[in-house]
């Protein structure tokens, strides 16, 4: 791949008893943020950390513009990341913590005052990493992945411990980088935040690819739309309706759903003579969809 | 947090320039790591303070030393019951102890590297914590990030700890100098800073320094776990002079009755330390002082070459 694309092939991680991550391949393009979904250890963390070349794969490669991140000539220049277990020296304040990395990147170390305002740490600048916050660390852990004006961000959680008010500049900050052309990964648990900043999604769960795409054709591809029914009789109808169908009772005795529409559930109630006091068709979201997806393969490993 | 955050502007992507020169960045790096944590001036008092109880303990036995070989009222007694090569022995003894000149250079030599036995321990110290913070702390992770090829990291490292270990080694040396030269002045002594033996211990002292920083670096290396690599540099610097020295007697006495057995002790890094830095033979089996040199150069590459291997594939999680 040409572009700031990333491409994941194959990627596998064996740990001594867990397949952490199981031949996963998927991309990312350019120009669109697209949302790395998946349940508790389903294999987002280390599939990021074999990107970064931080993790050895057991097989498979992942390559950033066509090219794997140990060989690009200033890597941080090009992509920039933010982790889970990343931190800073207790001891050390957060511009200095920046300082460092630019030093070691050959970027003028003026450039750490310009991150911190950027994530709105200026502050807290020149205290000492102990003293910040969860979301302090989080925002310094943003601005290091911003220091060298990156192309391409691979951010895993990153909106772990922000405040309503920083999460909303998050999404700000990652639609606008897209829309600069950037490519955008971005790990998280947070569904309805993602449906509203992702433009694609990859799933995965146990280590292995679950569903990718642009979201309205995941969630569309998820089957049929759900439907909330309403019935004296929920007992006749679910029997009628057969095993195909998950039926789910909600509160208010209505029931939930999936896998029959409207005149599929209509003709099971004259069947069944289940007499029907209200039909209708539930929008779906993403995180209907995921845990759909995922059901029976969330399990920790 | 009260200030108000906004996206920046779509667009106005910032210029930033390349600055440094590309093999230096990363010692640059290394050296601001080590500045900006309370590391370096807790580790610089430790080793000063050091320096100073030393110097009060070297300047009082020279007094003495000197004292002793300036009182011309002293003649030779041989001691009751010796023999006539004991007696000839005690003689060369005292005509020694009452030499002024040679008590003088003794003095200068111990005065002018006051210090050095803690000295050579704290830099060892730091030398192992300049790669286990990055563990300790989690920020293998940014540094690994920013520079993927991980021996140049090593070697950013190696040189901060080679720069910290002259450091240490300069501002030890300025402090007992300017004791030394005030202590020889009182007496109405000659500093023996002319004399080969006081500079011969002068800049072994220095090699010192930067070996023992070196081998404490290259043991950092091969453990990662602070604690771990702390307690193997203790018990390497403290036990391996005690336990060396035993170890090696008894082999002579009870297992290989040869004398290239207390030769080999120069194997154990604190003994090869002593004698690299004694201007005399440490014991009369003891190796050349540069066995010592290769001995801690030898660990240090070991340890280190064996760290360099183990970290180029391991997992930074
Ligand atoms: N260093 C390691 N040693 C052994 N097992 C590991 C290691 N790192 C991760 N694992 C295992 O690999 C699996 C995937 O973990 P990973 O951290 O990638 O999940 P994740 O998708 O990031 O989860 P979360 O959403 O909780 O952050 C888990 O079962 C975890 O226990
Ligand atoms: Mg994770």
């Amino acid at each position: 791949m040409a572009d700031d694309g990333i491409a994941v092939s194959g990627l596998t991680k064996v740990y001594k008893n867990v397949r952490a991550v199981d031949d996963l391949s998927f991309t990312v393009s350019p120009g669109r943020v697209t949302g790395f979904l998946g349940p508790n250890g389903a294999g987002k963390t280390t599939t990021l950390r074999m990107v970064l070349n931080l993790v050895r794969p057991t097989a498979g490669t992942a390559t950033i513009a066509g090219r794997r991140y140990a060989d690009l000539t200033d890597p941080i220049r090009k992509v920039g990341a933010l982790l889970e277990a990343s931190s800073a020296h207790r001891g050390r304040t957060g511009r200095n913590h920046l300082r460092i990395l630019c030093d070691a990147a050959g970027i003028p170390v003026g450039r750490a005052d310009d991150v911190l305002a950027a994530v709105g740490l200026t502050p807290a600048a020149g205290r000492k990493f102990k003293g910040y916050s969860l979301g302090m660390r989080q925002r310094l852990g943003i601005a290091a992945a911003l220091l060298g004006d990156p192309d391409v961000l691979i951010l895993d959680e990153p909106a772990n411990g922000l405040d309503p008010e920083g999460i909303r500049w998050m999404r700000g900050l990652l639609k606008s980088l897209a829309d600069e052309g950037r490519t955008v990964l971005v790990s998280s648990h947070l569904l309805s935040e993602m449906e509203l900043l992702a433009d694609d999604v990859v799933i995965i769960a146990a280590g292995r690819l679950v569903r990718q795409g642009p979201v309205a054709e995941v969630i569309d591809s998820a089957g049929a739309a759900q439907m909330l029914v309403r019935t004296p009789r929920p007992e006749a109808l679910v029997a009628e309706l057969g095993a195909a169908v998950t039926a789910t009772p909600v509160e208010g005795g209505a029931l939930r759903i999936i896998g029959a529409d409207g005149p599929a559930i209509g003709a099971a109630a004259m069947r069944a003579g289940a007499e029907i006091h209200e039909l209708t068709v539930e929008r779906r979201d993403l995180e209907d969809v995921f845990l759909q997806l995922t059901a029976g393969k969330a399990d920790i490993r | 947090m009260s200030t108000t955050l906004q996206a920046p502007p779509a667009a106005s992507r910032p210029v930033i320039a390349h600055v440094g020169v590309p093999g230096l960045r990363l010692v640059r790096s290394e050296i601001r790591k080590v500045t900006t944590t309370n590391a370096w001036w807790l580790f610089g008092l430790a080793s000063l303070a050091f320096t100073g109880l030393a110097l009060f303990i070297n300047m009082s036995e020279a007094a003495e030393h000197i004292r002793r070989a300036r009182d011309t009222a002293a003649v030779f007694k041989p001691g009751r019951g010796m023999d006539a090569a004991e007696i000839a022995a005690a003689r060369v003894e005292f005509a020694q102890l009452h030499d002024l000149q040679l008590q003088a250079v003794n003095a200068a030599g111990n005065i002018f590297t006051s210090g050095q036995f803690f000295g050579l321990l704290l830099v060892m110290l730091l030398g192992a914590l300049v790669i286990t913070n990055e563990f300790q702390y989690q920020t293998a992770t940014a540094t690994f990030l920013t520079t993927p090829q991980r021996t140049r990291v090593v070697f950013g490292k190696l040189f901060a700890v080679l720069g910290l270990g002259l450091v240490f080694w300069l501002v030890s040396r300025a402090v007992s100098f300017a004791a030394g030269l005030i202590f020889f002045h009182n007496l109405g002594l000659t500093n023996s800073l002319g004399e080969w033996p006081v500079q011969r211990a002068i800049i072994f002292n220095l090699v010192a320094y930067l070996l023992w920083a070196l081998l404490g670096f290259g043991l950092g290396t091969l453990i990662h776990n602070q604690i771990g690599a702390v307690v193997t540099s203790m018990i390497v610097y403290f036990g391996g002079l005690i336990g060396g020295i035993g170890v090696f007697s008894l082999i002579r006495e009870y297992v290989i009755h040869e004398d290239w057995v207390l030769t080999s002790a120069v194997v154990m890094p604190p003994i090869a330390s002593q004698i690299m830095v004694s201007p005399e033979k440490l014991y009369a089996e003891a190796a050349p002082w540069w066995a010592g040199v290769l001995v801690l150069t030898g660990w240090s590459l070991i340890a280190g070459i064996i760290g360099i291997v183990i970290n180029r594939r391991r997992d930074i999680a």
